[in-house]
């Protein structure tokens, strides 16, 4: 299949229209402002839904890669975009997500709806759509710090004391992070003589091994921090329950993950020798990241802070995937890397779901915490809501026949083929440990009496509230019964990312300056 | 030679971006975060000034027949132009988030003296618990005790 490589740059090109576009309707806080906002919102998060949905169609299923050489500049000489499987599976997945997030946005936003929170989300859109097509490492940093800016933005609008404390430390940690970023750029830069990605894994095996175990480490701690590791995950569970619950809905399933997602990308194309190298290193971390998360979540009392934390210990069972791309002495094609994608895309939308479902228990009670007196008998109060967070908590928890099952299951099942006893057994603790927090969540807010709690004044529309919820639910089902595609999709992408090879040769970086002529590139 | 004088400037800058990054007041925080955006600024400009070269610039294309390897590299300039953009822009929003909570401090929704706060003035004086976290224990630990009463 020929495909025109413009389309690569629709992902950013589309939510950044749609962005321009809702501000020029911000002349005046008007309630038509608002309106005309979501219009734009909505009709343009569909398109990109459509959009990151062809290119899966092209990468993923077709098997192939696209490149785009951005104004026919030879490649390490322009902006290169790409997209493999795994890009693709990451676009779709944000794209579903923010289709979602934009009609609960509309079912639950208070007055901040009207702080231009339309637009600021199509910017977060444009940032993490950036980060997953971006070509060399320049241009993920700078499309971390859009998405990065966005999120600032959208986690302290409103300025309530609690979001300003938290919005504080979520953004000095996170521009630490970034910061920490640049540097290694401008050290591979320095080195290398080249940013893009293709070039660099060329020329990267030249590097004393000194060298590029420091820029590794660098890496590893940048994206690290962005992905909420141990021991650099402090700023989450300080920050993500403060805003709005649409906001930490669409933050928890979508930000960590594009650190998750660098990690993918970069380890196995710059550095797959430190990948086995390091196999101890990261599965310790990714154990102690899954302990130290559903610890936490044992440990707070309100529904968002529980999920927050829970974020962190499904993290930590991705970097295990990642962990498991090396077997013994050598690279394995694929199935642990495939494990881990496909971990990722059932946690982004159970994820997002459970944060949704969370947070609207929260709008309807007018409270968070699990505690007598607070939350409680939602099952009768509100039963749609119950069951899509029964069905979301159990998806998490792993219980058959959810998404949960089927890559809990997949990870495992590589662990013991890698012979990793200890990290199988970690993660069948945690796993446990995270089916009795969701049990307790049940019980405390969904399960017990009747609560005679004077809901707030403004109550969510149930409807549009719980649509996008039940729609993730429904996916997560049908993940977890037809996995067999799904796993097909993630072995590709899996297969793609290992593949240093056909990566340089797709994009094609050259040493000359010459300019392709038109016929070359199609 | 002047890589090493850059060297040991980036190195100065991390250092006491490092020691006022730990400070607790903010507006120290803010100063080292600065500091800390612009010794990576200097660690990237660094990686175009280990040699002596000319500016990169070709007046007359047509005959032009020299050497470019004696041009010096322009592209971590344009990289830092970027970066000092985007760190201006994050600073400048750290700033206002700091205005916010000092006037929601004024008009009395104190937000800062938790012990979770990294940022609260002072250290508290001993450890306390925070409420809404820890509130559930007190009153289990509590009712356990009444219970103990009553049986006694």
């Amino acid at each position: 299949m020929d495909v025109n490589a413009n389309w690569l740059a629709a992902p950013i090109a589309f939510p950044l229209i749609g962005a321009a576009l809702s501000l020029l309707a911000s002349t005046r806080v008007t309630r038509r402002q608002t309106r005309t906002q979501r219009i734009i919102a909505a009709l343009f998060s569909l398109i990109n839904l459509g959009v990151a949905i062809f290119l899966l169609s092209v990468t993923a299923i077709g098997e192939q890669r696209m490149t785009l050489q951005v104004g026919l500049w030879p490649a390490p000489f322009g902006i290169t975009l790409f997209a493999d499987g795994l890009s693709a599976i990451m676009l779709t997945l944000t794209a579903l997500l923010m289709v979602c997030l934009v009609f609960y946005a509309m079912g639950t936003l208070d007055e901040r709806e009207g702080l231009n929170f339309y637009p600021l989300l199509l910017f977060l859109l444009m940032g993490v759509n950036g980060a997953f097509v971006a070509g060399d490492l320049f241009n993920l940093y700078v499309f971390f710090e859009v998405l990065l800016m966005a999120s600032f933005v959208l986690l302290s609008l409103g300025g309530r004391p609690g979001q300003v404390n938290g919005g504080l430390r979520y953004v000095l940690l996170n521009l630490l992070a970034s910061t920490v970023f640049l540097a290694t750029t401008g050290v591979v830069y320095g080195v290398l003589g080249t940013l893009n990605l293709a070039h660099l894994a060329a020329r990267i095996d030249a590097a004393p091994d000194s060298l590029r175990v420091l820029l590794a480490g660098m890496l590893l701690v940048a994206y690290g921090s962005k992905a909420g590791l141990f021991p650099l995950f402090f700023w989450l569970p300080a920050s993500y329950h403060t805003p709005h619950p649409a906001v930490t809905a669409i933050f928890g399933g979508l930000l960590t993950k594009v650190g998750i997602y660098a990690l993918f990308r970069i380890y196995p194309l710059l550095f797959p020798d430190l990948l086995v190298a390091w196999q101890p290193l990261i599965l310790t971390i990714a154990a102690l990241t899954m302990l130290v998360g559903v610890f936490g979540a044992m440990a707070v009392n309100t529904i968002r802070r529980v999920l927050s934390f829970h974020v962190i210990s499904q993290v930590g069972y991705m970097v295990m995937g990642l962990g498991l791309a090396a077997s013994g002495n050598q690279l394995m094609v694929g199935f642990g890397m495939a494990a881990g994608i496909f971990y990722v895309v059932h946690h982004m939308i159970v994820k997002t779901a459970l944060l949704m479902a969370g947070g609207a228990a929260e709008l309807t009670m007018g409270t968070g915490r699990l505690e007598t007196g607070y939350l409680g008998g939602l099952v009768k109060r509100s039963p749609a809501l119950a069951v899509v967070f029964f069905l979301a908590a159990f998806s998490l928890a792993g219980i058959p026949p959810s998404s949960g099952f089927i890559s809990k299951l997949g990870l495992l099942q590589t662990a013991l083929d890698a012979q990793q006893w200890w990290i199988a057994a970690v993660s069948l603790v945690v796993s446990l440990l995270t089916l009795m927090s969701m049990v307790r969540l049940w019980q405390k807010g969904f399960a017990g009496p009747m609560e005679d709690v004077v809901p707030p004044p403004r109550r969510p529309n149930q409807r549009l509230a719980i649509a996008p919820i039940a729609v993730l639910v429904a996916v997560s089902l049908s993940i977890g019964i037809f996995s067999g595609p799904f796993f097909q999709w993630s072995r590709v992408a899996a297969s793609q990312a290992l593949d240093r090879a056909g990566y340089i040769r797709a994009v094609n970086p050259t040493d000359e300056i010459a300019p392709i002529s038109l016929e070359a590139n199609p | 030679m002047i890589a090493i004088v850059f060297a040991i400037l980036v190195a100065v800058l991390m250092g006491c971006a490092a020691y006022l990054l730990l400070q607790r007041s903010p507006v120290r925080m803010v100063l080292g975060l600065g500091l800390f955006t612009h010794a990576v600024n200097l660690l990237v400009f660094g990686t175009s000034v280990n040699h002596r070269g000319q500016p990169p610039v070709v007046v007359d294309k047509a005959s032009y027949a020299g050497d470019i390897s004696q041009f010096v590299d322009p592209l971590p300039q344009a990289l830092i132009l970027t970066a000092i953009v985007i760190s201006f822009g994050i600073v400048a929003f750290i700033m206002a988030l700091l205005h916010r909570r000092h006037s929601l401090d004024n008009a009395g929704d104190n937000c800062t003296d938790r012990i979770d706060d990294p940022f609260a003035l002072e250290a508290p004086s001993e450890l306390q618990p925070v409420d809404e976290d820890y509130e559930w224990l007190e009153d289990l630990v509590l009712k356990r005790r009444l219970e103990a009463k009553e049986d006694d």
